[in-house]
């Protein structure tokens, strides 16, 4: 677990050097001013797993990110997003997405069913009162199996 | 000899029927209120289906040899042993030999490549969530404390993604996380918050991963075998509704199913395929509804799944039960 907080701090210092960073000036710049061999430790790590990059620079490497932070982000978002089977994926999501008609569809049946509604959930005005909600067609296969 | 091969034969019906036979199980209204008993049965007819098919070339290669299957099963063992391998079968039972051979060969490649690839995902996607998500205690949730580095207990760490799209999931493993988007905790309510986190950790705590490992194998090996496409669709969706049903005692069920609809909502422009559609409306429905699933429904199914397995069982048993019990 300690290598791993390190990791986020050294990853932290490369996306704030996006020109690139020695390994001590980086070791110099954490807070918790970790050894220099720890920080090679933990460099050589990321750059096994992707998330970092180094080139010669004289006698030392220079050590950056492989991506921006922003990037990364959006990785680890997609795995959760995409439209790929659900088969294949690597993490269990919690829903995925469906069609705009299929939502309006779902909402309206939310709200078919006041005598569901439990008290203290009436200050979510987005899901009683949107304008699409009440005009979306009913017929369709979205019924409660017992109504 | 025929007897073998109708006791192996039954296991295949699903499969040989397997459009029709497994478009019934995917759409049947029990399945939605008996989750567990389905994927029961899915992975018996999985199973089975796969066993048999091995069996029957066994069986029939062996026919020569002896009267009944797990004797040929001993001469042939031993003819391998002696290194007189082959003797004494024709070309057909060489022929069901290699059958048997080539399809446990390709089953085992497609489940290692299957494993592999998505164990190498899973890796990728915990680095990133351990180098980019805050950690929060799930106690604490909606309020943005930066909980990072503090040793909390398994059951109500949440990994927080700083990213505006409302996504909830869970990276499984034996330390699984699960994560949230920062959208996602502004869509939900603190309860809708609690359904979810009651529904990925059910995913969790089941291993519901190394449940669809195999069918994502199947989906892999034989992409266009009708019981197998309706198999990778349903059984997904199936084991969504195991851990809906684990969430629903937490939250309720009208929560349970407002934070799915909030969820599903199309992300982005972008995004307006539907392919969650069906199983999405399932899940809902069955939130939504009022019927109760019937207590005898289980136990039938089991029975049936049980019924399948046991030709294939007994295939594979009776040559080690033979050398065990009747040595020699």
């Amino acid at each position: 677990m300690r290598l791993g907080n390190l990791e986020r701090s050294v990853m932290e210092a490369l996306w704030a050097h996006p020109e690139g960073i020695l390994a001590q000036d980086l070791a110099a710049a954490l807070p918790s001013s970790p050894a220099v061999t720890t920080v090679l430790t933990v460099l050589v790590r990321l750059s096994r797993k992707g998330l970092a990059t180094r080139e010669r620079a004289g006698r030392a490497h220079l050590y950056r990110a492989a991506a921006g932070k922003d990037a990364f982000v959006a990785e680890a978002m997609r795995e959760a997003l995409d439209e790929a089977g659900d088969v294949e994926a690597a993490v269990n999501r919690f829903v995925g997405a469906v069609s705009p008609e299929v939502a309006a569809a779902l909402r309206a049946a939310l709200t078919d069913r006041p005598d569901l509604t439990t008290p203290g959930e009436t200050h979510r005005p987005d899901l009683t009162a949107t304008p699409e909600a009440l005009t979306a067609d009913r017929s369709g296969s979205v019924r409660g199996g017992g109504s | 000899m025929t007897f073998w091969l109708v006791v192996t034969g039954v296991a295949l019906l699903p499969v040989v029927f397997g459009g029709r036979v497994a478009s019934a199980l995917a759409g049947a209204e029990w399945a939605r209120r008996h989750p567990r008993a389905a994927l029961v049965l899915w992975q018996a007819i999985a199973l089975a289906g796969g066993l048999g098919a091995v069996g029957v070339g066994l069986v029939a290669a062996v026919a020569p040899l002896a009267a009944a299957f797990p004797h040929g099963m001993h001469t042939f063992g031993h003819q391998v042993v002696d290194g007189r391998g082959l003797a004494g079968l024709g070309p057909g039972h060489n022929l069901a030999l290699a059958w048997s051979a080539a399809l446990i060969a390709w089953l085992v490649a497609h489940t290692a490549r299957t494993a592999v690839r998505t164990v190498a995902r899973q890796r990728r996607q915990r680095t990133l969530v351990d180098i980019l998500a805050d950690r929060i205690d799930e106690r604490d949730m909606g309020v943005p404390v930066d909980g990072r580095g503090v040793g909390l207990p398994i059951d109500r760490e949440v990994y927080v993604l700083p990213g505006a799209e409302p996504v909830a999931y869970c990276v499984p493993g034996w330390r699984s996380r699960v994560v949230l988007s920062r959208g996602a905790l502004d869509l939900l309510n603190p309860a809708e918050l609690r359904a979810v986190l009651a529904h990925e950790r059910a995913h969790a705590r089941g291993r519901h991963d190394l449940f669809l490992m195999p069918f994502a194998a199947l989906a892999a090996a034989f992409p266009w075998l009708p019981v197998v496409k309706a198999a990778r669709q349903a059984v997904p969706v199936l084991l969504e509704m195991l851990a809906d049903d684990r969430a629903r005692q937490v939250s309720g069920d009208r929560t349970l199913a407002r934070a799915i609809v909030l969820m599903a909502a199309p992300k982005g422009p972008e995004v307006a395929f539907g392919l969650a559609d069906e199983g999405v409306v399932q899940r809902v429905e069955r939130l939504l509804g009022t019927s109760r699933g019937r207590r005898w429904v289980p136990a039938a199914v089991y029975t049936a799944a049980l019924a399948l397995m046991s030709g294939p069982l007994a295939v594979l048993v009776a040559p080690v039960a033979c050398v065990t019990f009747w040595p020699g």
